[in-house]
């Protein structure tokens, strides 16, 4: 049985480039999540509540999306929690200098950009494999945060500014929308450009693309510097939430970054992944997350749980990955 | 005799390698072997050193059957292999290298140094060596790192030495010691297999020499019973006839559209000049390691060069990257389809299109996909590629469709140079024919092709003119006229 369906797929390649993709891994993990968070709880047939749920994991998932390019590209980014720290701490030192909301916004913003460029500019010209040399500006960052800050809160930002995950629109808050918007512009991006297009095929194989002519060192640049810029709105977004920019904010985050990405069928390897998988594995993410909490399941126990459905994701992805390679 | 091998076979899924060995050594004997890349020698000494289990045959040792089924058997029979690039743990001293596999402990497994430092002495001094065993390995020329690669199989109380190519890292002065050193050995009643590519080193150091050809053992000569010609002979020794040699044509176009001048890069190729015409086939012949990848690849740009120049068009250009030169009308097919040629797991469509992106997409980068299949389904039906549909991946076909696609990807780049590295490695009969009407009808429609290949026979049937490369270096510019076998492989050998 399950013989001629796999022969009948290798004859209409159409069909398996659609049945067999490991985003449906995803899929059917969250529809398992919302299912068994109903049972926990009847609050979780509640959209609002679920959207609520979601806020604080917003800055991951826009990380996430940025991460899933990375990672479809050949290459990772580990140093993604520091920068939010880091950029979140130079905007509260920058506001606590009297230099105004605006300039300090954009000095956030330039400061994640100049870190994701310096992370580009190492793996590409030097060619450092980028899971080592990220593992180096994890820490770097998350120390240039320590020394500015101390162990102090830098706060005191005005009323506007504070607590962006209660403004809504609608019954969605602004966080979601801002999250939702980002991974549609970046998933047409990634599957109907022809960027989009270079990026699996430097992921797959690098030489070759070397070869074809697509400017495989460029591309990766970009990508580490456009990490770093969406780190910095994260680092922003969340100093708003929270009230206060500290060294130790999104401490582990990026494993639970990279945990959307992968959860979400990208391949550790590269050249294959999309946006659609990472965006269905934020909301099992976020799900699981308050499905959890509901069920008074302690912080800690919950990362086992975490790490025991990463393992599942990357199992069952590979298995995927091997089927549809034959 | 000290080795000999019967009716010896080997075969790698289904297709024969070498067939029917018989093949002696004596002691005391420098046998050398040569023959064409791919004739066979390399399978045969791994056969005999126990890398490869042989399909069929026997091999005796001192007039005894032996089954020799791993590098450490054959060890024990006393049988080393010294390889040409030497395989040394670089971190370790030279004592500790020397005696890698056999160290002898005392009763608590701790290596008895001081033994094994002075028995290192003692091999490094017998073959002449002054090199301190206690020393690590990293640092030491390639030359010293052979002789103690040489000084391990000694250790082993080895009574068959097999050299695989061991000159072709050294500089000439090494070479001399070298062959110092295997002197001693043989005047000791060492029996050595000696591989090279060229021939008056076989003429200086072998007693008697084995031509490989096709998988077959030729014939088996005293060297001095043999002359270079009569070598070179038995090692092409196809049947000349069949090969259909070009008419030299005239090329309408007479202008030249690449002219390379000194061409320079240290250690891969030096002085390189030549000039392509437009519709002209230039064949670069020669052995593996001469060069030819590495000059193609400079001019495409995934390599840099020292020194030298490259005219195009009337202009002096630099392409620094195969981006650069694929805008400057350039194409290279590469030799190692799997690593640089194709994306495996990736759609064919994907594949034929990944050079030409601007083609495929608006001003916005939004890709046109109907363009995309229109343009696989042109080449699919042109070329004749067989495959379910261009959405299916690349790696599920065989390796002549694979090859048909990368030129149709380089086609549709619309090349003024194509480069061609080995592009019917791999590939069958059928599809091999194919591939050279390809060919002569892009150089009819006036694109001008390098085409790098060690098949003689091909470069003789497609070239108008044939660059004979060896060791980095053109050593021959032929015209298809004048070119044989024979010729290319004298100026390819020594």
């Amino acid at each position: 049985m399950l013989k001629t369906i796999s022969i009948y797929l290798s004859e209409n390649p159409t069909l398996r480039y659609w049945i067999v993709r490991p985003e449906w891994v995803a899929v059917i993990l969250l529809i398992i999540s919302i299912i068994s968070s109903i049972q926990l709880s009847p609050f979780f047939a509640d959209l609002a509540f679920i959207m609520d749920s979601a806020t604080p994991y917003v800055e991951y998932g826009l990380i996430a999306i940025i991460l899933t390019l990375i990672i479809i590209s050949g290459e990772i980014d580990l140093s993604i929690a520091s920068m939010i720290a880091l950029t979140a701490v130079i905007f509260g030192t920058a506001y606590n200098a009297g230099l105004g909301m605006p300039i300090s916004m954009l000095i956030a913003l330039f400061s994640g950009t100049l870190c994701g460029l310096f992370n580009g500019i190492l793996v590409t010209q030097l060619q450092i494999p980028s899971i080592i040399l990220t593992i180096g500006t994890l820490t770097l960052y998350r120390g240039i945060a320590q020394s500015l800050a101390s162990d102090f809160s830098l706060g005191g930002y005005p009323s506007w500014f504070i607590g962006i995950d209660y403004r809504y629109i609608g019954i969605v808050p602004i966080p979601v929308i801002i999250f939702t918007v980002f991974a549609i512009v970046v998933g047409f991006f990634l599957s109907s450009t022809i960027y989009g297009k270079q990026l699996y095929l430097i992921g797959t194989n690098p030489q070759t693309a070397k070869y074809s002519g697509i400017k495989v060192n460029r591309i990766k640049l970009l990508l580490f510097t456009l990490s770093g810029l969406v780190c910095g709105i994260a680092g922003v977004l969340t100093t708003s939430r929270l009230a206060v920019a500290r060294f130790n904010m999104a401490t582990g985050a990026e494993l639970e970054i990279v945990l959307m990405v992968m959860l979400g069928g990208t391949y550790i390897f590269g050249g294959r992944g999309n946006i659609f998988g990472t965006f269905v594995a934020f909301w099992i993410v976020v799900i699981l997350r308050a499905g959890l909490n509901v069920a008074r399941i302690k912080i800690e126990s919950q990362l086992t749980i975490l790490g025991a459905m990463l393992i599942i994701a990357i199992i069952l992805t590979n298995y995927i990955y091997s089927k549809s390679q034959k | 005799m000290q080795l000999k091998t019967n009716n010896i076979g080997k075969t790698f899924s289904g297709v024969n390698v070498l067939r029917n060995v018989d093949f002696d050594l004596k002691p005391g004997e420098v046998h050398a072997l040569v023959g064409e890349n791919g004739a066979g020698k390399s399978t045969f000494v791994k056969i005999l050193s126990g890398v490869y289990t042989p399909t069929e045959g026997k091999i005796f040792l001192d007039e005894k059957k032996v089954n020799i089924t791993s590098p450490i058997v054959a060890q024990k029979n006393g049988v080393s292999l010294i390889h040409q690039e030497p395989q040394s743990f670089s971190h370790l001293s030279v004592a500790e290298n020397i005696f890698m596999g056999h160290m002898e402990g005392n009763n608590f497994s701790r290596v008895k140094w001081q033994d094994i430092n002075n028995k290192s002495n003692e091999i490094l001094e017998s073959i002449g060596l002054k090199i301190d065993p206690k020393i690590i390995m990293e640092g030491l020329s390639i030359a010293d790192q052979q002789m103690i690669e040489i000084a391990g199989a000694l250790s082993k109380n080895s009574k068959v030495l097999i050299m695989d190519e061991p000159t072709s890292p050294l500089t000439p002065n090494e070479v001399g010691k070298l062959f110092d050193i295997v002197n001693k050995l043989k005047s000791n009643g060492m029996a050595i297999i000696f591989i090279s590519h060229r021939l008056e080193e076989i003429r200086q150091i072998s007693d008697r020499v084995t031509i490989f050809r096709d998988g077959d053992l030729i014939t088996t000569k005293n060297i001095n019973e043999v002359s270079n010609e009569e070598i070179i002979k038995f090692m092409i020794g196809r049947n000349i006839e069949e090969i259909e040699v070009k008419e030299n044509q005239f090329i309408k176009n007479d202008e030249y559209i690449l002219n390379v001048k000194n061409l320079s890069l240290s250690k891969k190729f030096k002085d390189i000049s030549f000039n392509l015409k437009k519709g002209e086939i230039l064949g670069f012949a020669g052995l593996v390691g001469a060069g030819r990848t590495e000059v193609a690849k400079s001019i495409f740009g995934a390599e840099k060069f020292d020194e030298g120049e490259i005219i195009y068009n009337g202009e002096s250009i630099i392409n620094n990257s195969p981006n650069e030169a694929i805008n400057n009308g350039f194409a290279y097919v590469p030799e190692d389809r799997k690593q640089m040629g194709i994306f495996g797991p990736v759609a064919v469509e994907d594949n034929i299109t990944s050079a030409i992106p601007k083609d495929i997409s608006n001003h916005i980068g939004l890709i046109n996909s109907k363009t995309v299949s229109k343009m696989t389904n042109d080449y699919i039906n042109k070329f004749n590629i067989i495959l379910t549909s261009g959405r299916q991946l690349i790696e599920e076909l065989s390796g002549g469709n694979q090859q048909k696609c990368i030129i149709s990807k380089w086609l549709l780049s619309k090349p003024k140079v194509l480069i061609l590295d080995e592009p019917t490695r791999g590939v069958d009969v059928g599809v091999k024919s194919e591939m050279y009407e390809i060919i002569n009808k892009l150089a009819e429609e006036g694109t001008a092709i390098i085409l790098i290949s060690s098949e003689l026979p091909e470069i003789l049937s497609l070239s108008h003119r044939i660059i004979v490369m060896r060791e980095g270096k053109i050593t021959k510019i032929l015209n298809n006229k004048e070119a044989t076998q024979e010729k290319i492989m004298s100026y390819a050998i020594n």
